[in-house]
């Protein structure tokens, strides 16, 4: 039974490293850019979501806080678009990486300064008991999570297939001349895709904290590697992929730390990047593209 | 000739600077200055001439860091041995990762080569029995040339500098060879300079072999100027610092990267004051230097910057 409860806890660290991967794997999608600093919009928005959450309003009933926090990491990443990648629309794509590391420089100290290096403890309250069925134990913050993965990836999978906007996303990603001679404004796109995207980190930001109740500013930096290892993993611009492989990460990571040795538990992202980039650049679910070259 | 009257001025003025300036402080950033402009030259022969981004270089200033530490404490040889041991050996293992990594383009690279560099740390964090773990490797030996020991900060910044220069100097001499306008081409356009017979794989393996070889020494000098290490030091942070070092001196010239490792390492130490300020003012620089000099410092207006 132990095995399931470990896979559980898998499925549900696994589901907030989908969300991360799924934003992650939109912005790359539209435009061709590894956003490097998404997991500090993750880290930012949380450090801002626990001090209006926490300190602005008291203890908020959960579900308000995840809206919260959805909407504070979908202003910031909009922000940073406009800031560090607006103006490099047509320069090498080293530029705006590198702005991207600027900007990610940037949340990370800002976090320092505003709420200091350390780490920084609190505790949201989901509001379900654990669980206990057929001798498995199910704390309620994972149901929790696994709940809003679902639900969040439902909404997010029907407005991007289903509505005009979620088409003119997938419009630009595919081919975003055509799309713009098809009445698309693609800035305006990008935009919305930066606003989404970010919004799912924002959530996550708020699922993290329930699990953990912690976090520090380097946080960001380690939870965008594990998001873009699940991308990679599934298939850069990959939806499905991003998901499949966030779950896959979190699963991985979970055995490896109850069956070998915890200390490797981070060692297994990077092992997955290298390998799948070796041996399947487009990841397991990733359609093989024309190579130049 | 006026090129030439220049040049003159500039190593008259660096040869004086330590004469004039006695200040142990601002010696020990002009040497440091010089060692990551070392570093950020190698760098800049991947991102600047053929336009490979790697986001992990700290790991392999850290493998050669490493290497000549261990052979001079645990080897207990002299530094000679260990500084060409550095450059081997580094050289060796970016000429291996280069193999498989270089079908890899873009960004895809970029981000193999900083899984590279985060894997490298945790190797140097987590081998104990060889790296000491997080304790660091204290008490490497200062440099030592034959029978001149160069244990002054003077006498340091007059090695690294000669080292400095001429690795310019060679750089100068390969980005004009046929070697370097295979570079160049392949970055301009890869599939032309195929189509033109140029063999881009071996280019590529050449250039990541001998990139990662000078971060070796770089590493190596670091190493014995600082006579302590730890894994710290060669961080995925570092290598980004690294590349903006690169980015924004201006990747496609040669003294781009020297002056952006130059500005980068004097700028925060200026700012010790302001040590709680310090990264973030790094970040809105770096910010600030692409918004209004995409090509930057020293590089020249390109038909690709900016324009809507």
């Amino acid at each position: 039974m132990v095995i399931i409860e470990q896979l559980i806890n898998g499925l549900a660290l696994g589901g907030v490293y989908a969300l991360i991967a799924l934003g992650f794997t939109l912005i790359f999608g539209v435009l061709r850019l590894f956003h490097i600093s998404h997991g500090d919009v993750f880290m930012f928005s949380g450090y801002v979501m626990v001090s209006i959450a926490i300190f602005g309003f008291g203890n908020l009933p959960f579900w308000i806080v995840l809206i919260l926090a959805m909407a504070i990491a979908a202003l910031l990443g909009a922000g940073v678009e406009r800031i560090a990648f607006l103006p490099y629309r047509k320069s090498e794509e080293i530029i705006p990486l590198i702005s991207g590391i600027g900007v990610s420089l940037i949340l990370q100290n800002l976090a320092m300064l505003i709420w200091g290096p350390g780490q920084f403890n609190y505790k949201l309250d989901v509001g379900i008991r654990d669980l206990s069925f057929a001798g498995i134990q199910i704390t309620g913050i994972r149901v929790v999570i696994l709940l809003t993965c679902v639900v969040i990836v439902l909404l997010f999978n029907y407005w991007l297939f289903r509505t005009r906007t979620g088409r003119a996303v997938r419009a630009t990603a595919s081919d975003p001349q055509t799309a713009s001679m098809m009445g698309i404004r693609p800035e305006w796109i990008i935009l919305i895709t930066f606003t989404v995207g970010s919004s799912l980190a924002g959530a996550a930001t708020a699922l993290v904290g329930a699990l953990y109740g912690a976090i520090y500013p380097s946080l960001g930096f380690s939870m965008g590697l594990k998001a873009f290892a699940a991308s990679i993993l599934g298939g850069l611009g990959s939806m499905t992929g991003a998901i499949v492989g966030g779950l896959l990460l979190g699963i991985l990571e979970v055995l490896t730390a109850s069956y070998i040795n915890v200390a490797l538990q981070d060692a297994v992202a990077m092992a997955i990047v290298i390998g799948v980039l070796l041996l399947r650049p487009n990841g397991i679910l990733g359609k093989s593209v024309e190579e130049k070259l | 000739m006026r090129k030439k009257i220049w040049l003159v001025v500039a190593l008259v003025l660096l040869a004086l600077f330590p004469v004039v300036v006695t200040d142990l402080y601002i010696q020990r950033i002009a040497v440091v200055s010089c060692i990551f402009a070392i570093l950020a030259s190698s760098l800049g022969i991947l991102v600047g001439q053929v336009r490979l981004v790697s986001a992990g270089h700290a790991g392999f200033f850290g493998i050669g860091a490493y290497t000549s530490a261990l052979l001079t404490t645990k080897g207990e040889m002299p530094f000679l041995v260990g500084f060409i041991g550095a450059i081997v050996l580094t050289a060796l293992v970016g000429f291996l990762f280069s193999l498989p990594v270089l079908r890899l383009k873009g960004h895809y690279l970029a981000m193999a080569t900083l899984a590279f560099g985060i894997i490298t740390q945790m190797v140097l964090l987590n081998w104990e029995s060889l790296t000491n773990g997080p304790n660091g490797i204290p008490g490497i030996p200062y440099a030592a040339l034959f029978f001149l020991d160069l244990d002054t900060d003077r006498k340091m910044y007059y090695f690294t500098l000669i080292l400095l220069l001429l690795i310019l100097w060679g750089l100068h001499r390969l980005y004009q060879s046929p070697v370097g306008r295979a570079f160049h081409l392949i970055r301009e356009d890869a599939v032309a300079a195929a189509a033109l017979g140029v063999h881009t794989v071996r280019f590529k393996v050449i250039a990541f072999t001998l990139s990662a070889g000078l971060a070796g020494l770089a590493g190596s000098l670091f190493a014995h100027y600082m006579s302590f290490i730890n894994f710290d030091t060669f961080s995925p942070l570092e290598s980004f610092m690294i590349l903006s070092m690169v980015v924004v001196g201006g990747m496609q010239t040669l003294l781009g990267p020297v002056l952006g490792a130059v500005l980068l390492t004097s700028i925060p130490e200026m700012l010790r004051e302001l040590s709680d300020y310090r990264m973030l003012i790094y970040g809105v620089v770096l910010v600030l230097v692409l918004l209004f000099r995409p090509q930057g410092i020293l590089g020249k207006n390109t038909r690709k910057q900016l324009s809507k």
